[in-house]
């Protein structure tokens, strides 16, 4: 069939046009070209990964590495993580109890509720960086890594409201009726029969909500001040009109990497459970 | 909430519902009611009394600077000869030929013929609003006679600085004039042949049409602020139609056309590149397109231009890398829906006679509808937000998206009030069309969650 | 004896939508006896079970367990254990922790919950599967599971909801008989409901049967077998032929009812009188192939083997269909289209006044 060979083809095309930039940026870390290039080839070289465990001395010696403020660089990324230990477990509380109010509230509210819940991840991500800027200010406080924890918190803990909501859904209401019958406190069946339930979407939500806050770029660019971040400050060094180096690529390759192999994993996993 | 009690106890209830409304209170609500209010609020450098404080502040710098110029033979202070920093920026006095006193800025700033700052744009003016009598410091007059002058403002200013400060904080301070601003028109100086250029370009026409750009008495004037916020939404709504005609195809293929071994190495295909950070997404085109990047030097080793490609300079060049950035965000929720759809219908239809396309418009697209909404809603959003995109590909150097113009506006210009509306008009703007939108194919926000 | 009654004092339940579940109702359960509720799916019965065990509020009247009164106590304080339709195991935990469940709740020591619960193990015959968890148990392992789960926290009453449905015939006849042991064994009071009348009449020691949210009759299997009280009754417990006529004549506990079939007598037990609109009923099994007291002129119309039994059925030239269960022996296979000449005692018949019933006589025939 004609029609299907061209829907193949077509689909190659696509994916060869979703993986070909990622390619290329792999293909530039190794070259030894800066601003980075896959014409230019100067050279195979592993110097742009060494950059971030190279000696002071090595870095001095190189012209390229020499201009880059790596200290910065992982400072920012420290920042990021600080900002992550944050918003991560807020995220999950709050995901959480969004999840039980909205599957258990019964009230006419509750469409309402909905809205207002999820209204943050629809919006632009500029909003929400502005509006925490704005507000906190407001409160006298500073913006900061604390403005960047709130603005982030507000859409973040969407994804594990979302994704806690389907897996309580899921939870038979009998097996909570049974552990009451029996003579269990609320909270004892929480602990031992809703939350170990949970626990496989909580892990999957903790993992998306880190990502989520690591990367973000338009919300914490707007509520961030003077502060930086793992993404801003790849940002930041990506806009630099006289070009920048490859370093960033190196970083880029180290998150496909880690990104390919976890997502091989996640499918051999779920084609075993499917057998 | 009774239900909620027996179910988890009145500790954990007191818990979810602190949390939940903790979240929808003071992180969502409050922060859209501040910018609001800051976005209704006239930039306090608009305000007749930020204006009078100014003009303090110059006549006092005036008078001190003067200070030193009245005795002639005194030697230079010990500070050099600069008079104490005034807020309003310093410049060091210069000496010109025949004046009593060299050029100071303040003192020329030092006069109540002051215009103020109003909505409409009229022209109005200190001394005539607030019945002042007309001063200024006359830079031929005597040292004397100006530092009497400047003393002379400095009282008025100070009387009515204070006067205007109670008066305007009794007063409603509250007004859409920042919102207006949006649609403020502005004068464009261009040379004819220019202007003539830009008038007869597509963008050109389209904005007269819209009234957006017009000309008074060989003045050209545009409404620079609408015609950004109109050209953003417009290439965000190219990049919607454009993702989706892209993606139905794959969404098909993975959804109904593959054998059930295949689905899951396709799907990693697609997930890969979407669980990859957007930020090395929206990088790895930099090298593409940039100067020296790949697409310029193939261009230039294979002979075809001399000169690089000023990508980075084309509006297209960041409409083509949020297509690729955000497509996938069109991808998943109509393969998710569409997988739902029991493949006997499909064979139903062609055991009948369906030809494809008949196929596609009349079962798989009514049945896919909530997911196609969902994804077109979820691209819309991404692209007419897009923050990122433009200020990585296009340097800042582009001034064509409206994100962009609520960041300068906001951050580098101080003008933060009008920063706000913007950013609070566009949003209500995307709601409201994505609200529409919903309306038309009558989706609703549990379709939402559901396809996530 | 461990059980405690069950008392229900005009017990009330309507739903918020207004739907009333359960009609004012009385009904008291004895201490340590095996009580079965039967109707059919939406009779109000699994309302029943969740009102006494805590779930739903009355909204009217009281329930007392022994001679206290429940109003305003939670499910985890009462003395009921509720064993579920789909039994609610808890996946995550191994079989023993299911039993001990009740006994963690309570602050009961890691060792002799442990103790307990393999105690209760022994009890259901599941001695070797302590460490297993549910997903690895059968069906009939998992109801024992439930069992033993239920009896580990000491109720008076064990409420039942509709355990053996989802099993297969001969686990559930298995079943039946270890529950009736078990209940013998403990004495804890079992309130079973089902909308199996073999199951009812094999297991209780009294049968409840209700219908529309009101009880219709409460008696031993054999009263409400036998001595229906009213139509609902007669149609639902087992079969019954029925003929819907008008009272001609009435005679202390008899009557006699005209029907467009034919006159026959019959039972009266509700004190029908003349020119009443009733019902009669008799079961296929009370009809003979020959024309004693009440007579009819039939032809054989079908004929299904159920093994050591027939069911055979029988037309009218009126257009009735009666159905006969007999032994499968030569003298009780007519040959197809035959005339043939039946007729049942008086006495095995029940006149009935006019109300809603299960089955109509037609179900059977088409069945």
């Amino acid at each position: 069939m004609t029609s299907q060979r061209i829907l193949n083809a077509y689909i190659w095309a696509f994916l060869a046009f979703m993986f070909a930039p990622l390619v290329l940026m792999i293909i530039a870390s190794f070259n030894d070209a800066s601003p980075p290039s896959v014409t230019d080839w100067r050279g195979l070289t592993g110097k742009w990964y060494a950059f971030f465990w190279m000696s002071e001395a090595e870095l001095r010696a190189d012209p390229v590495l020499r201009a880059l403020d790596r200290d910065r660089f992982i400072g920012c990324f420290g920042n990021s993580l600080q900002v992550a230990a944050v918003v991560v477990p807020l995220s999950l509380i709050l995901g959480l109890s969004g999840a039980v109010m909205l599957t258990r509230w019964r009230s006419r509210a509750n469409g309402l509720l909905w809205w207002v819940l999820l209204s943050p991840m629809l919006a632009p991500g500029i909003v929400l960086g502005l509006s925490a800027l704005v507000f906190w200010s407001r409160l006298g406080v500073g913006a900061g890594l604390f403005t960047i924890m709130m603005a982030q918190v507000t859409f973040v803990a969407g994804y594990p409201m979302l994704i806690l909501m389907a897996r309580l859904q899921r939870q038979p209401v009998e097996l909570e009726e049974a552990a009451l019958d029996l003579g269990a406190t609320p909270f004892l069946v929480f602990r031992r029969i809703t939350l170990p339930f949970l626990l496989p979407a909580l892990a999957s939500a903790a993992v998306i909500a880190l990502l989520s806050s690591i990367e973000n770029y338009n919300t914490t660019m707007f509520a961030k001040g003077g502060a930086c971040t793992f993404a801003t400050e790849i940002g930041a060094m990506s806009r630099n009109p006289n070009g920048h180096p490859p370093v960033i690529n190196a970083v880029g390759s180290v998150i496909i990497l880690i990104t390919v192999s976890a997502a091989l994993v996640h499918a051999v996993l779920t084609r075993r459970e499917m057998r | 909430m009774k239900d909620l009690v027996r179910s988890f106890g009145k500790g954990l209830t007191t818990l979810f519902v602190a949390a939940v409304l903790g979240w929808a209170l003071v992180l969502i609500i409050l922060p859209q009611l501040a910018m609001l209010e800051m976005a209704l609020t006239k930039p306090v450098r608009q305000l007749d009394s930020s204006i009078v404080g100014s003009l303090e502040r110059d006549a006092a710098s005036c008078v001190n600077i003067l200070g030193q110029y009245a005795e002639p033979d005194t030697p230079a202070s010990e500070n050099g000869g600069m008079a104490v920093p005034s807020m309003s920026g310093m410049a060091a006095p210069t000496l010109s030929a025949d004046a009593a006193r060299p050029y100071i800025l303040q003192c020329d700033r030092a006069t109540t013929q002051k215009r103020l700052v109003r909505e409409d744009g009229a022209e109005v003016y200190l001394d005539q609003f607030y019945d002042l009598p007309l001063l200024s410091v006359a830079a031929d007059a005597s040292i004397a006679e100006q530092i009497a002058a400047a003393g002379q403002i400095e009282a008025l200013a100070a009387g009515l600085y204070q006067q205007l400060l109670v008066e305007e904080a009794s007063s409603a301070r509250l007004g859409f004039g920042n919102f207006t601003a949006i649609s403020k028109p502005v004068l464009i100086p261009r040379s004819e042949e220019a202007q003539a250029q830009s008038d007869a370009s597509l963008n050109g026409k389209a904005m007269s049409l819209l009234g957006l750009r017009y000309a008074v008495d060989g003045q050209n004037y545009q409404r620079i602020g609408m015609e950004i916020l109109v050209r953003t939404l417009f290439f965000a709504v190219c990049a919607t139609m454009l993702a989706l005609v892209v993606c139905y195809p794959v969404a098909y293929k993975v959804a109904l056309a593959t054998p059930p071994q295949k689905v899951v190495w396709l799907m990693l295909g697609l997930i890969i590149p979407y669980a990859i950070v957007e930020l090395m997404r929206i990088y790895a085109w930099t090298s593409i397109i940039d100067n020296r990047g790949l697409i310029n030097e193939t261009l230039m080793w294979a002979g075809a231009i001399t000169e690089p490609i000023q990508f980075k300079r084309s509006a297209l060049t960041v409409f083509v890398v949020i297509v690729y950035t955000y497509v996938l965000f069109m991808v998943f929720p109509i393969y998710n829906v569409m997988s739902t759809l029991d493949r006997n219908q499909i064979d139903a239809a062609r055991d009948l006679g369906a030809s494809a396309p008949r196929l596609h418009w009349r079962i798989i697209i009514p049945h896919s509808k909530p997911g196609i909404a969902v994804g077109c809603i979820a691209t819309f959003m991404l692209a007419a937000g897009a923050f990122s995109v433009p200020r990585i590909i296009s340097r800042g150097l582009q001034s064509e998206w409206f994100s962009q113009t609520i960041y300068n506006k906001f951050f580098e210009v101080n003008n933060s009030n009008v920063g706000a509306a913007y950013s609070f008009a566009y949003t209500l703007i995307c709601f409201l069309i994505v609200g529409l939108f919903m309306w038309i194919m009558r989706a609703r926000l549990k379709d939402f969650a559901r396809v996530q | 004896m461990r059980g405690k009654s069950v008392t229900l004092e005009q017990l009330e339940v309507t739903y918020p939508n207004g739907f009333k579940a359960v009609h004012p109702t009385d009904l008291v359960i004895q201490a340590g006896e095996f009580f079965s509720i039967l109707g059919p799916s939406g009779c109000g019965k699994t309302t029943i079970l969740r009102a006494v065990s805590g779930f739903v509020e009355p909204s009217a009247g009281r329930i007392l367990i022994g001679d206290a009164d429940q109003r305003g106590k939670g499910p985890n304080v009462r003395e009921t254990a509720l064993i579920f339709q789909n039994l609610a195991l808890f996946p995550l935990m191994r079989i023993w922790e299911n039993v001990a469940f009740g006994l963690e709740a309570r602050g009961v020591a890691k060792r002799a919950r442990r103790d307990k619960a393999q105690e209760l193990l022994d009890l259901v015959a599941l001695t070797d599967q302590a460490e297993k968890t549910p997903g690895e148990l059968s069906g009939g392992q998992r109801q024992r599971v439930a069992i033993a789960r239920a009896l580990a926290v000491d109720p008076s009453v064990l409420l039942l909801d509709e355990p053996l449905s989802a099993l297969d015939l001969k686990l559930r006849q298995h079943m039946r008989a270890e529950l009736r042991s078990i209940q013998k064994k403990t004495g804890v009071t079992f309130i079973y409901i089902t909308h199996d009348q073999g199951e009812a009449l094999t297991m209780s020691d009294r049968i409840a049967v209700m219908n529309a949210g009101r009880i219709e009759q409460v008696g031993t299997a054999d009263e409400v077998y036998s001595n229906p009280v009213s139509a609902f009754s007669a149609s639902f417990v087992g079969e019954a032929n029925q003929f819907a006529g008008r009272i001609l004549a009435q005679d202390g506990e008899m009557a006699r009812i005209d029907t467009p079939h034919g006159q026959f007598n019959g039972r009266n037990p509700t004190g029908l009188v003349v020119g009443q609109e009733a019902i009669l009923f008799v079961r296929p099994e009370n009809i003979r192939f020959s024309a004693v007291e009440n007579v009819l002129h039939t032809y054989l119309l079908r004929r299904d083997l159920e093994g050591p039994f027939v069911n055979l059925f029988m037309a009218t030239q009126s257009g009735a269909c009666v159905a006969m269960h007999v032994p499968n022996t030569a003298e009780t296979s007519p040959a197809m289209g035959t005339q043939v000449t039946i007729g049942f005692m008086s006495t095995t018949a029940t006149i009935l006044p006019l109300g809603p019933v299960a089955r109509t006589g037609q179900d059977i025939a088409a069945e």
